[in-house]
């Protein structure tokens, strides 16, 4: 019996070609791109899971509350004296791990190559789980002229795995020092928020500052520059040392340093570091919680929208079956076969596709890299998860799907099935329920892609307040002794240089720093304390030069810009922007004294007694995601401050020759530095790299669906139309015309799709404001993206729908009635 | 071997009853070749679907050997159909995705034969009604003469007692009716098995040995060859 049901299946699967293999391979790439996509988002999910400690593990976190605007502000960093009277007041610490990121210079081949590293103490290596292939976990990083280095770097180094007692040549600073190669840890997983190639002992932090600076950060308990990671003993628990923070606090901060920024300190379990939107660190990579979900409704939608393809097909294709059933029943076959044999037929077809879809997946996997842009490994056939869901999602659909033609047909009587045969050309309202679903998501989706579009262009060219295009930043290592001098020659000597149209040298380290999971380019990044409620917890500053306005095409407002003659002016002499007026509430900014000398704080704010020479317009030295902010320019050869970037405008034009001749004046004048140039709008453009990398993926999600939906209304159409080519035949020989027959296949679905165009709006608008709120400068929701959505769509499906009418139009009459 | 008493059908339109059938008494025993006659839309083959429970009377009582129809469950009616009654219809309503051995195959399937057995009963009946070369053929490659063939076959195969044949020959030419008529002849004679037709034409209700005349839904003349 089984063989003839199977029999039965696999020949109506050859009958029905097109729409089988609709049917079918439709739900195979569905399936395939849903699991792809839930790989990912699974991939997105399992960040920092595969540490063995996981959950002892936190991080310390801290959160403010600006006195003047109320905003709340948080923070990972944290100074370094804290972490040693934490570790002495607090035993239920097990440990306590300080890491920070940082670069060095790293010698190979005669030529120091910059590469970021990650200062931590010893126990990091045996807390986290980050396994070394040689060498020992627990002294590896003991030794402060000790370095471990991952798998890959020992490769680039020293062409093999196994470099432990190598030595490499570092420049932390001024001068060069061996470390040791101690361990080889095996490469970071891609999963993992805290990504390194280089680990040197947290020590070397500290001692590579200058010796001012080395007094400051070890023993200030108000600069911070660290995070301190902590696990709990095992008896220890989170919410039992949170409640002892707040007196910690008082203790070492004092109760009106407290009071006054709100101080609250936190501990963020390890689980949640990825997905962090407040906290922005320079240690762990993190990423927007929101995508994944969107990414993960968009896979299910996708599975959603071909599974209702294979049902709407089947669904549609049994009622030609009628016939075949009527005759069963003749013979003798009671309702539960009946029901049997269409349960089993769907879950042959089912099981099929499904297979075929994972086979799919498994081949494409390797390439999904390409639509992520990230390195992953996705292991699908040995993930069991994949496995359960697949059973469940076969279980599922063979029911959905089987249950309602099995109910309906086994329950007829078999002559009404005889006569049924021919009355079954209307397309049933359930399927014409499913189809309404299936664009209305389609064009939810495909309106929120153009709504995410609109805002990433508006993103991507707003005015920045200066003009980023043409501006090269050339790196200069700010811990060079006579960097100043070098920033300055190179400055000086590049001028002459054909295609420089004007240079200036910048304390800013602008830096791509999306590597590092930072957002910023790295503008204006000294904050300075201020007693000055207006101004809020701090002040940016950048240390320029006077052509720095001229270079980055920074209009001035009002009064004067630095005078251009070298160290004629006194050090009291500030910049500021318009925000900085408008908080202070100036009407006459020019000649005005800054006064940041509270009475009963024993410090002075670095910008007491400053005096404002002019007033700039505002740009945004920070990214689009934060506000614009009152900040300060100071000439950098008043605030030892060495340079960390040479900002070149060039000519549009011959900018090739133009940077191979830069690059030739660095080798004159700075030989053993490597030479490292990056464009400003490159840099502006990347800071919003994981908006556009999303965009992308969620972009061609889903592009997916649409065609997937558009894939199952192609299907239905051809049915529909092969059943009424008996009805096209008869109407083409009483005179209907081409138009008449396209109008009348079609109809029918363009209204299914405008309807589902009807109820897609209302959630496409809420869906896209709630994104748009994450966004301090965003676009006005309009009808466009709407407008655009639905006719992008509807567009598409009267394609596919009018492909099939337009065959059966077209197709001879006679030839039609005869077939019949 | 079938009783009916007082058998109506009918169709509710808005305020008017449409009656199919109306007041039907017919009494039918083991052995008879019956042929059931009447205009299109009389009620003939209404009347052969209720016989072979493929539909339901409205009203009035059906007892099939002595048993009431109308108490039957969908179980036990699939038990009759699987070993006491055979289908033939006009459309040969043979299934398009089978071939000739596997339709005629069927019924076994259901009465749960084993294979072996199966397949000498098929064999069987290919050899008898000669179409052994065309086991392999799906429907639509025969002829209707062929597929009819085809479509006795099959109703024979459960060696029922009661044949219920719809226009067997409606759609065939004389030759091909000629041999479906004797074949069921020669069942009715030499195995004794019941057989009730629905037909149009006078030649081949004469292969029968009682005529019923249906008009209108009612029995017009019960067996007018008797009366001669």
């Amino acid at each position: 019996m089984f063989k003839n049901y199977l029999k039965i299946a696999l020949r109506n699967l050859k009958k029905y070609k097109i729409d089988s293999f609709i049917s079918l391979s439709g739900l195979a790439i569905g399936l395939c791109c849903c699991v792809i996509l839930i790989m990912y988002v699974r991939f997105e999910w399992s960040y920092d899971n595969f540490h063995t400690n996981k959950n002892s593990i936190y991080r310390l976190t801290g959160q403010t509350v600006n006195s003047g605007n109320n905003e709340v502000r948080h923070s990972t960093i944290h100074p370094y004296p804290q972490s040693i009277a934490l570790e002495e007041e607090f035993p239920e610490i097990k440990s306590l791990i300080n890491i920070s990121g940082g670069s060095a210079q790293f010698l190979k081949d005669g030529k120091y190559i910059l590469e970021p590293i990650k200062f931590v103490d010893p126990e990091f290596l045996s807390e986290f789980t980050f396994p070394l292939i040689f060498g020992d976990s627990k002294t590896a990083l003991s030794n402060v002229d000790n370095i471990v280095i991952t798998e890959s770097a020992a490769k680039k180094y020293f062409g093999k795995t196994n470099a432990v007692g190598e030595l490499m040549t570092i420049r932390l600073r001024d001068e060069p020092k061996d470390f040791m190669v101690s361990g080889i840890a095996k490469d970071v997983p891609a999963n993992s928020s805290i990504q390194f190639n280089f680990l040197l002992p947290f020590e070397n932090q500290i001692s590579s500052a200058s010796a001012k600076e080395q007094k400051t950060l070890s023993g200030s308990w108000y600069i911070g520059f660290l995070e301190t990671w902590i696990t709990l003993k095992e008896d220890a628990n989170k919410e039992d040392l949170e409640a002892k923070f707040p007196a910690f606090l008082e203790r070492h901060f004092g109760n009106s340093w407290v009071e006054r920024n709100q101080i609250q300190y936190g501990l963020q379990p390890l689980s949640q570091v990825y997905f962090n939107e407040n906290y922005r660190s320079g240690v762990t990579q993190s990423s927007n919680k929101a995508y994944s979900l969107i990414l993960g409704s968009i896979a299910l939608v996708i599975l959603l929208i071909a599974g209702i393809n294979f049902m709407s097909l089947t669904l549609s294709r049994y009622t030609s079956r009628y016939h075949e059933i009527g005759i069963r029943k003749t013979i003798g076959a009671i309702r539960h076969q009946i029901k049997f044999q269409i349960i089993g037929e769907v879950f042959i077809t089912c099981s099929f596709a499904i297979i075929l879809g994972i086979v799919l997946a498994e081949l494409l996997a390797p390439y999904s890299g390409v639509l992520f842009q990230k390195e992953l490994d996705l292991s699908l056939l040995s993930d069991p998860v994949l496995w359960i869901s697949v059973l469940g999602l076969l279980v599922i659909l063979t029911l959905i799907t089987s249950l309602y033609p099995a109910v309906k047909i086994s329950g007829k009587n078999a002559t009404s099935l005889f006569s049924d045969d021919r009355s079954a050309q209307k397309i049933p309202v359930l399927i014409k329920g499913l189809i309404v679903v299936q664009f209305g998501l389609a064009i939810t989706l495909m309106i929120g892609t153009y709504v995410m579009k609109g805002q990433i262009n508006f993103i991507l060219n707003k005015d920045l307040g200066f003009n980023p295009e043409n501006v090269v930043a050339v790196e200069i290592n700010s811990e060079l002794q006579n960097a100043l001098k070098i920033g300055q020659l190179y400055s000086t000597e590049a001028q002459r240089i054909p295609g420089v149209l004007s240079t200036s040298v910048t304390a800013g380290e602008y830096r791509d720093y999306s590597k590092y999971g930072i957002v910023d380019i790295g503008m204006a990044q000294m904050m300075s304390a201020t007693t000055l409620s207006q101004l809020g917890d701090g002040i940016p500053s950048e240390a320029v030069d006077a052509q720095y306005l001229e270079t980055m095409d920074i209009e001035l407002v009002t009064g004067a810009n630095f005078s251009k003659q070298a160290n004629t002016f006194p050090s009291d002499e500030i910049i500021v922007n318009q925000a900085f007026v408008e908080a202070m509430a100036w009407d006459n900014p020019i000649g005005q004294i800054l006064e940041d000398k509270p009475e009963d704080q024993g410090w002075v704010g670095p910008f007491d007694g400053k005096k404002v020479i002019g007033v700039i317009e505002n740009y945004h030295f920070k990214s689009l995601y934060d506000p614009l902010q009152p900040m300060v320019l100071q000439h950098i050869e008043t605030v030892e401050r060495n340079p960390g970037t040479i900002l070149i405008r060039l000519s549009s034009d011959r900018m090739p020759e133009t940077i191979s001749n830069l690059k030739s004046l660095w080798n004159s004048i700075a030989a053993q530095e490597a030479f490292n140039l990056a464009f400003m709008d490159d840099m502006v453009q990347r800071q919003y790299n994981e908006e556009i990398r999303w965009n992308r993926i969620i972009r061609i999600s889903s592009m997916a669906s649409i065609l997937l939906a558009c894939f199952g209304l192609f299907g239905l159409s051809a049915l529909v139309a092969q059943r009424r080519i008996k009805e096209i035949g008869i109407r083409k020989v009483f005179g209907a015309s081409i138009k008449n027959i396209l109008v009348l296949i079609s109809k029918d679905f363009v209204l299914l799709v405008i309807c589902g165009f009807a109820i897609s709006p209302p959630v496409a608008w809420y869906l896209s404001n709630q994104w748009l709120t994450g966004f301090s400068y965003k676009i006005d929701l309009d009808a466009l993206p709407f407008l655009y959505g639905g006719l992008t769509v509807l567009l598409i499906a009267l394609t596919t729908v009018s492909w099939q009418s337009v065959k059966a139009a077209f197709q001879n009459p006679v030839e039609n009635l005869r077939n019949e | 071997m079938i009783k009916l008493r007082n058998i109506d059908r009918y169709i509710d339109k808005r305020l008017q009853r449409n009656f199919i059938l109306k007041g039907i008494d017919l009494d039918i025993a083991e052995g008879d070749f019956v042929s059931i006659m009447g205009p299109s839309g009389a009620g003939t083959s209404t009347l052969l679907n209720i016989i072979g429970f493929l539909d339901d009377a409205n009203e009035g009582e059906y007892f099939f050997l002595d048993e009431p129809v109308h108490g039957l469950n969908e179980k036990q009616k699939s038990e009759y159909h699987r070993s006491y009654i055979g289908f033939v219809f006009q459309a040969y309503h043979l299934i398009d995705e089978l071939t000739v051995y596997e339709n005629i195959e069927m019924p076994l399937l259901y009465r749960k034969v084993k294979g072996s057995q199966r397949k000498s009963m098929v064999a069987d009946m290919l050899d008898r009604f000669n179409i052994v070369a065309k086991k392999d053929l799906f429907p639509n490659q025969l002829s209707g003469g062929q597929q009819q063939l085809v479509g006795v076959a099959r109703a024979l195969i459960g060696s029922p007692k009661l044949i219920l044949a719809d226009e067997p020959t409606g759609n065939l030419h004389s030759d091909q009716s000629k041999e479906i008529m004797q074949i069921f002849k020669k069942l009715n004679q030499e195995d004794g098995v019941t057989i009730i037709q629905v037909t149009h034409s006078d030649e081949m209700a004469s292969y029968g040995d009682r005529i019923i005349n249906l008009q209108d839904g009612a029995v017009t003349e019960n067996n007018p060859y008797e009366e001669e």
